[in-house]
């Protein structure tokens, strides 16, 4: 999909308006107003929408954040830990009998 | 495959509800709308909530999007119509929308300024380098009046076309142009005067 903050089209202007609209350009460029400032607003949105369709959106914790690759690796890792730990406290008892 | 087709194959997406494509379409926006709202209404929290409130606007309304404006054009226009509620609501009760830029703009050797001869700089780049200018500009647009403070940040900021912001602001081609142009000589005088210097 394309964005439109990529490629404004271009606009006949007459040389003063040109002029003016750099000149201002330039001060607001200088300022930093023309970078878009950082902001996550993407837990919240998925909140709202959440609590107002009354669980029908976003239910699940799978589908929240941008991607859940991050919940599998930490999903795997926690089974691999918790599978570890039986083992190893069910092996003594095994030897035993 | 063209950008259209991305766009249109990103809307149908959307509009079966994929919470996938609207994570990404949030993440993609979500710090244009804010900057956008933020000047606007000049609070960060305000405009934080604003904005979150504009992507669940979207996500509710995005089934009525009939696709004659751009996707971002539409977006923008949820977002400038929720900033007019919030600034009435605001204004009535009686909210300092301008807190946030109070700090920074402070600290500016204003009194230096002042006592400096008006003279003609032809490089602004060069005059205003090194100096705490960001509180100033941020400053001098917040004291824009809204009507021309829309338009100047669709302009300048979100380089947006006359016609798209025609579009967003449901005013006339000719309209938007004048105030772009009152907007820009307001905010150069504006930042003059702050500067004690003439520019460009």
């Amino acid at each position: 999909m394309t964005d439109k903050h990529d490629a404004p089209p271009p606009e006949p202007q007459t040389d003063s308006e040109e002029s003016e609209q750099e000149s201002v350009r330039s001060i607001l460029r200088r300022a930093k107003i023309r970078h878009p400032p950082e902001v996550d607003l993407l837990t919240g949105v998925q909140r709202r929408i959440r609590e107002r369709s009354r669980g029908r959106f976003y239910a699940d914790g799978w589908s929240r954040r941008t991607s859940p690759t991050s919940t599998y690796v930490v999903t795997s890792l926690l089974m691999l830990i918790i599978l570890s730990l039986v083992y190893f406290v069910l092996l003594p008892s095994v030897r035993l009998q | 495959m063209s950008g259209h087709e991305d766009e249109t194959r990103f809307i149908e997406r959307l509009r079966a509800r994929d919470e996938r494509a609207f994570n990404e379409l949030v993440k993609q926006y979500e710090r244009r709308i804010f900057g956008l709202l933020l000047r606007m209404i000049g609070r960060r929290d305000e405009a934080e909530d604003l904005a979150q409130e504009v992507f669940v606007q979207v996500f509710k309304a995005i089934g009525t999007f009939r696709g004659e404006a751009k996707l971002s054009t539409w977006i923008f226009r949820i977002a400038m119509n929720l900033s007019k509620n919030r600034t009435k609501y605001l204004a009535r009760r009686r909210v300092d929308s301008q807190d946030h830029f109070a700090g920074p703009g402070e600290e500016v050797p204003i009194q230096r300024a002042r006592n400096s001869n008006m003279g003609i700089i032809d490089r602004p780049d060069e005059l205003l380098s090194g100096i705490e200018l960001e509180g100033i500009v941020e400053r001098c647009i917040a004291d824009l009046e809204p009507e021309f403070r829309e338009v100047l940040i669709l302009r300048d900021v979100e380089d947006m076309s006359y016609e798209e912001i025609a579009d967003i602001t449901g005013l006339a081609d000719g309209t938007v142009k004048s105030r772009i142009h009152r907007a820009r000589l307001q905010l150069k005088q504006a930042v003059e005067l702050a500067l004690g210097e003439k520019i460009g």
